[in-house]
């Protein structure tokens, strides 16, 4: 049913196939080819049998032995070595369409929305570059040849039915179609209503384990007993029950399949007896029959391999509709007009931004400007939008109402590249590579000299990271052991902006330090960075942003109260109870360290 | 021998010794494919000793009745003994994983990313079901019933045996001095994959670090030139 609303899946592989295409169809043809040539071993062993046969009791006329059994070695041979060469030929094209997939992700997902791995989960979307395009290796490397053997074994045998003894023949093949039927009936429409339900088990279960393992540290920090997990047991339960339920509905033709599959002895010697009822002893009949005799087995084997190829095809089909899941995703739009930044002013003008559609706002008709190298705070409860802004700001995803503008210039008609090269993003937890200190940095600029490195670690206050590290700048990260702390590594990503030296500079303050030293210098590296820049900053430590030209306090995506500190104060408004909450918090810290 | 299987496949008592009668039920299902084999061979002998067939009629139709019947009780045996108990064991297996999920500290907890570890677990269990049901089974069972049947052969004919069986321990030999060669690539590329599975995942972590500062692309380059090209570029020996 679903074929025909999609292209099969082979199709789809082959788009990924490039210059390789040719190389699956050889393989095929190779594959045909060896199957035919492997029916020649098993056709000159019968002629040896009929040769002794019809020249008993004088053995010594059979000349022909011999050559048939040199033949019979050499086709197995050729036979063996033409596979051979088909499953090259489909190896190499499986492995280049694999890495090819996995290409063609990787650059998808370099121009997707900043957030989309962090919505996805960054496991997940490993999984799918990595093990998703490797599941089809199989089906091109291996299934494919094989089932071209399948359907050409059985025409080859269907040939070989007329020119010998078609009443054999027949013999043969009607338990073949038999079985066949049975296969059939496995794969019918109830099939496909059980694999729907077998999947929707299965989802059902990964949610629910999802949900248990999330409970696990809740559970364990307030000790409450765990009413998740019998919701997790009863859900494999069904999925164990549905298994066993499919299991037993599939055994009847399962088992049948294997019966018929092995009775084409029966046929045979039931034919023989029928055709000799009459005392007609012929060596013609006794000939015939150990031919099929000899060529049954092939048949089983040919059957049995179809049969598990089903099952293959199932999990190929999974993994493209999960390759698909990361393709389909849009990339942001590529405006056809381009702007360049004129000025280093930032400001957004009644912009809207919804992070789903079933989502509330995460900013809401929000208006915030920030003149040229102005320091603009950003302060309010947690999900009131802070880093919404920031991310509109420096584009990681479009506004879907009103506009973004740097130096004038729509945000969506700037180029990638300059909008990277004018903003400069210091995020809460960013991510450093395992490579040394000073590649991290040259990320920013890769022909900064180790001076300029070295100069932009002092201002950032990492002086003493280096000093501590084995190898100086050049140490690499996660190798013998050395790793950084949140605020150190903060330290770092501060480094790399001052190197970057953008004009726009968007500060997102960590939450929580370790120690209040790091705090100290983490604060001495931001007054460092926002030298001679524009400065968008979400404050989390309200004694960071008394010195801020302009203060906007966002609660629920709107903007509630904005201007400076002392305006604030004198405003009591949600302001005021933040900053006295915050008085609070920072007497009572003093006390408790006093 | 239950403790090994139990070790090697992550296996409750239970499950040991329903795969130990799995085993047998595979071995026992390949035997009686044989039966078919051994009646047309007398079938062969009487037509060329020139027997009187017609006489024999009953006997190779009784013949005929117990093969099948073999065949069919030993098939919905096998069928049983693999499938059946592989789902009731991967049941007992996920809900003694999360049993044990909740009895670990939380600083287990606090180090790794929850819903990767979930999938992780719900993928590796599935993949051990597969195997336990399709391949476990049924790989010691052909084993041992080709063992059977190869010394059976030499009860007929020792010199047609060995003339058929000679294939066996040659195959051995070339699959175990080519181990070490193969061990080589498959490590390789392995070693490759593990790069580039690393490579990913910072790509995938460092994405908006690297897009920040113009480097996504750079960072590809190395990434599809290295271990990628490196990863695919390897004749899969252990795949086939």
């Amino acid at each position: 049913m679903e074929e025909k609303k999609k292209p099969s899946a082979f199709s789809v592989l082959m788009k990924y196939a490039g210059g390789h295409k040719a190389l699956t169809y050889l393989s095929f043809v190779l594959s045909a080819a060896a199957a035919v040539v492997g029916l020649l071993p098993f056709v000159y062993l019968w002629r040896i049998i009929k040769e002794v046969i019809e020249v008993n009791p004088n053995f010594n006329e059979a000349v022909n032995i011999t050559h048939n059994g040199r033949m019979a070695v050499l086709s197995a041979l050729v036979s063996m070595l033409v596979y051979f060469a088909a499953l090259m030929c489909s190896h190499v094209s499986a492995f280049r369409v694999a890495g090819n997939m996995k290409k063609e992700l990787l650059k998808h997902i370099a121009m997707l929305p900043v957030g989309f791995a962090d919505e996805m989960g960054s496991g997940k979307v490993r999984r799918v570059v990595l093990d998703a395009t490797s599941s089809t290796e199989t089906l091109l490397a291996h299934n494919l040849p094989d089932m071209v053997q399948a359907v050409v074994t059985p025409i080859c045998m269907v040939v070989m039915l007329f020119v010998y003894d078609w009443r054999f023949g027949f013999a043969c093949l009607v338990p073949v179609i038999i079985a066949f039927a049975m296969m059939m009936r496995m794969a019918g429409p109830g099939m496909q209503e059980d694999m729907r339900n077998y999947q929707n088990a299965l989802e059902n279960m990964s949610n629910e384990a999802v949900e248990y393992i999330r409970g696990v540290p809740v559970v364990k920090t307030f000790g409450q007993t765990v009413f998740s997990f019998h919701r997790f047991k009863k859900s494999i339960d069904e999925y164990s029950d549905f298994c066993i339920h499919y299991t037993k509905s599939c055994r009847t033709p399962m088992v049948l399949f294997t019966l018929f599959v092995n009775t084409a002895f029966a046929f045979l010697i039931g034919l023989t007896l029928f055709l000799t009822k009459s005392g007609n002893y012929t060596q013609d009949i006794l000939i015939n029959f150990l031919f099929y005799v000899i060529f049954t087995p092939i048949i089983v084997t040919t059957m049995n391999r179809v049969m598990f190829m089903s099952e293959n095809t199932m999990q190929i089909n999974d993994a493209i509709t999960r390759i698909n899941s990361i393709l389909d995703i849009k990339p942001l739009a590529e405006s056809e007009k381009t702007e360049s930044p004129n000025g280093t002013s930032v400001e957004l003008k009644n912009v809207t931004y919804h992070y789903s559609e079933d989502a509330k706002a995460a900013v809401d008709n929000i208006s915030i400007k920030a003149d040229k190298d102005q320091i603009i705070a950003l302060v309010g409860p947690s999900g009131s939008g802070k880093t919404t802004v920031a991310g509109l700001i420096s584009r990681f995803f479009d506004a879907e109402e009103g506009t973004v503008k740097i130096g004038g210039a729509d945000v969506r008609n700037i180029n990638k590249n300059t909008l990277m090269n004018t903003v400069s993003y210091v995020f809460q937890d960013s991510k450093l590579l395992k490579r040394s200190i000073a590649d991290n940095l040259r990320i920013a600029k890769p022909n900064a000299t180790d001076k300029e490195i070295a100069e932009a670690l002092k201002a950032a206050q990492c002086s003493n990271i280096i000093a501590r590290l084995p190898q100086g700048i050049n140490t690499v990260l996660g190798s013998e052991g050395t790793y950084l702390s949140g605020g150190e590594q903060q330290r770092i990503a501060i480094a790399r902006a001052i190197l970057k030296k953008a004009p726009v500079v968007i500060l997102d303050e960590a939450t929580a330090f370790a120690d209040p030293e790091n705090e100290a210098l983490v604060q001495k590296a931001f007054t460092e960075l926002t030298k001679q820049s524009t400065v968008i900053m979400i404050a989390h430590r309200l004694s960071t942003i008394r010195n801020a030209d302009k203060i906007y306090v966002l609660d629920n995506g709107k903007v509630v109260e904005e201007g400076n500190h002392e305006k604030l104060i004198k405003r009591s408004g949600l302001y005021k109870s933040m900053w006295d909450e915050y008085q609070k918090a920072v007497s009572w810290k003093v006390g408790k360290t006093v | 021998m239950i403790n090994l299987l139990k070790r090697k496949f992550a296996l409750s008592d239970k499950g040991a010794k329903d795969m130990i009668i799995a085993i047998i039920a595979v071995v026992a299902s390949n035997l009686a494919l044989m039966f078919p084999v051994s009646l047309l061979y007398m079938f062969t002998g009487d037509y060329i000793n020139g027997e009187n067939l017609s006489a024999k009629i009953p006997f190779y139709a009784v013949g005929i009745i117990i093969c099948l019947v073999l065949i069919l009780i030993t098939t919905i045996w096998q069928y049983n003994a693999t499938f059946f108990a592989t789902y009731i064991e991967s049941g007992t297996r996920r809900i003694s994983l999360a049993e044990k999920l909740r009895k670990l500290p939380l600083s287990f907890f606090a180090k790794r990313d929850l819903a990767d570890l979930t999938s992780t677990i719900m993928s590796d269990s599935e993949a051990l079901e597969h195997a336990g049901s399709h391949q476990i089974p049924q790989y010691y069972g052909s084993i041992i019933s080709t063992l059977i049947i190869c010394v059976g052969l030499f009860f007929f004919h020792w010199k047609m045996a060995i003339a058929a069986v000679w294939v066996v321990p040659i195959s051995l030999i070339i699959v175990l001095t080519s181990k070490r060669v193969q061990n080589h690539f498959t490590r390789k590329q392995v070693a490759a994959k593990i790069d580039l599975n690393e490579g990913v995942q910072e790509f995938i972590e460092t994405s908006r670090d690297l897009k920040s500062n113009n480097a996504e692309n750079e960072y590809l380059d190395g990434l599809v030139n290295y271990p990628l090209s490196k990863a695919n570029g390897l004749p899969a020996s252990s795949s086939s």
